[in-house]
């Protein structure tokens, strides 16, 4: 069964059972089907059927916006998501590279760029369009991904990428009913939101949604408490904000823990299990080039101390589907234990970024593991597989810090200094002091001590080479839209502290 | 503390997070001030918790949405 008759499927026995609940109403899957076909009878008087064309959706947060992303893979086109409040050149760049003729924009009229693209507003229509059965090897969507020319990169998911997470997904989570609720904190311009709203719609499932504005980490708090939810991802960075709290808090209805987008520490992941009696937690990795997450490790918060590296929860055993290979640097395959690249080849990677040159191949590499020839796409990410198959996330390969001829990893800093500062969140990173060395800076969270004595007793824990240089205390990480530290903004914001 | 005391203490620790030219009032929201985001407010609360000596739990923190709700919260504490 594919993924559009697995949800015409659960639209038969659960038509009205709620879909999704946005702001306090609640929407039917019957009322959603509804709002599909309204916006796919648009979609196909201005393409027409099986046009296989990108569609853009300026993402709100309504029904109207789900049912624009249901409804263009209902006719056989792909979406690609703006977000309504990024800067119109980002939206307009992603606009160009897609080659954009259409946008959903359901609350406003293009107001995500100032490009001249058909606008179309799917609200309050109500007639019926019959689905076009997508072909595996159509597009299902276009995300992108900050480039390393600054211009954002294309990363094209076929519908074959998505059906194969899908069905890795629920080959982990056979246990998950259509009396789950799930609650979808993510951005739609990211993929991690596909989790908490595709995987819930094809088994009958509800999607409830933050609204905008607020706090995010307050509003998720208090949905997860009015409204009972069963299922959570987040980024381990909401957790931080909530810390301070953890105390007063207590979700018994919460069945399922899921983290993605960021390392997990332990110590964090601990506290917050106390008030989640009720749960299991789990911990994803994939890059957005093999579609969402291709790795999960799933289990009972007792059971996860077992698997940890550097103060950090490993990121389990890869998908049913998925192949991970730990390589070199001359893409040897390295043993058990050995630190390297992570590359992942299977049914969830892309075929290629958009607009490659058919003889770029440095994203991939062939290589054979266990008989099998097949493409890999390399992660930019180091890990290592334990003997029980169990990887651990090392950092990002760049990121990596080579200081006086070390090889160092910032978690190794980051877990000295969690230890030394009663948990608090740190990241070490890498820049070139006032002489032109490459030295080491550590920003640490909510530390009112001076950070001189810190250091001071870093010395006792770390080798010389990886004692920081500078140590600078400040109040909270800046994130990105998707919940991840923002080094960029941290840079920007203490530049006079670091090259002082 | 009055309700006057706790109000200037809170435009104290206010004004060196957002800035000193912030106007503060108790109808002031997170809305009405660019700087007051998620970070912010996390170090808003916690400086008016350890200054004021004071402690808030979660749905507290979730009810606050302008200043005067920090004002009502702490003289409730201090019944």
């Amino acid at each position: 069964m594919n993924l559009w008759e697995k949800y015409q499927a659960c639209l038969k026995v659960n038509a009205s059972k709620t879909a999704f609940c946005i702001g306090n109403r609640s929407y039917s899957y019957a009322e959603f089907s509804q709002c599909i076909s309204a916006s796919q009878q648009l979609l196909f008087k201005h393409i027409g059927p099986s046009a296989g064309l990108p569609v853009g959706v300026v993402c709100h947060d309504s029904i109207e916006t789900f049912a624009a992303i249901f409804a263009i893979w209902f006719s056989g086109s792909h979406f690609v998501p703006l977000h309504p409040l990024h800067p119109a050149f980002i939206n307009e760049e992603k606009v160009r590279q897609s080659g954009l003729q259409l946008i959903f924009d359901p609350q406003t009229n293009n107001s995500a760029t100032n490009l001249k693209v058909k606008c179309i507003d799917n609200k309050d229509l109500t007639s019926s369009a019959t689905p076009v059965i997508c072909k595996e090897t159509d597009r299902a969507y276009i995300l992108f991904t900050s480039g390393s020319t600054g211009k954002p990169k294309g990363v094209p998911i076929n519908v074959k990428n998505m059906s194969a997470y899908v069905d890795g997904f629920l080959n982990l989570y056979p246990d998950l009913t259509s009396q789950d609720r799930f609650l979808q904190t993510y951005d739609l311009t990211s993929d991690a939101a596909f989790t908490a709203y595709l995987i819930p719609l094809l088994i009958g499932a509800s999607v409830y949604t933050i609204p905008p504005g607020g706090f995010k980490y307050l509003s998720i708090v208090k949905i997860l408490q009015e409204q009972q939810i069963t299922f959570t991802k987040f980024t381990p960075s909401v957790l931080n904000y909530l810390r301070p709290y953890f105390r007063s808090m207590k979700f018994d209805s919460l069945l399922h823990s899921h983290f993605g987008g960021e390392a997990l520490p332990i110590d964090l992941v601990t506290q917050w299990a106390k008030c989640i009696p009720n749960a299991e937690i789990s911990n994803g990795y994939g890059p957005t080039e093999t579609t969402i997450t291709c790795t999960i490790h799933r289990t009972a918060i007792d059971q996860l101390k077992e698997n940890v590296y550097n103060g950090i929860v490993s990121i389990g055993k890869p998908f049913k589907g998925v192949n991970i290979l730990i390589v070199g640097e001359n893409d040897q395959i390295l043993s058990d234990g050995e630190k390297g690249e992570l590359c992942i080849g299977g049914s969830q990677v892309m075929d290629s970024y958009l607009h490659a040159s058919p003889n770029d191949n440095s994203p991939f590499f062939i290589s054979e593991l266990n008989g099998i020839t097949e493409r890999y796409y390399r992660s930019g990410d180091l890990a290592f597989q334990d003997k029980d198959g169990y990887l651990y996330f090392c950092g990002r390969k760049d990121d990596q810090l080579k200081i006086s001829g070390y090889r160092i990893e910032p978690a190794e800093i980051e877990l000295a200094v969690s230890q030394l500062a009663q948990g608090s969140k740190s990241r070490a990173y890498g820049f070139l002091n006032k002489s032109g060395t490459e030295s080491i800076v550590v920003f640490i969270e909510q530390y009112d001590q001076h950070p001189d004595n810190l250091k001071e007793r870093l010395r006792a824990l770390l080798l010389p080479a990886l004692v920081p240089e500078k140590i600078i205390p400040i109040g909270q990480f800046p994130l990105n839209p998707n919940g991840k530290v923002d080094k960029s903004v941290l840079f920007e914001l203490y530049a006079s502290q670091i090259y002082e | 503390m009055t309700r006057q005391e706790i109000f200037s203490k809170i435009t104290t620790i206010a004004k060196k997070i957002f800035g000193e030219k912030t106007i503060i009032t108790e109808e002031t929201a997170s809305t009405d001030i660019e700087q007051w985001d998620s970070m912010n407010h996390v170090i808003l609360i916690s400086t008016i918790e350890k200054e004021l000596n004071v402690s808030f739990d979660i749905m507290e923190v979730i009810g606050i949405t302008k200043m005067g709700d920090f004002i009502d919260l702490i003289e409730k504490k201090q019944h």
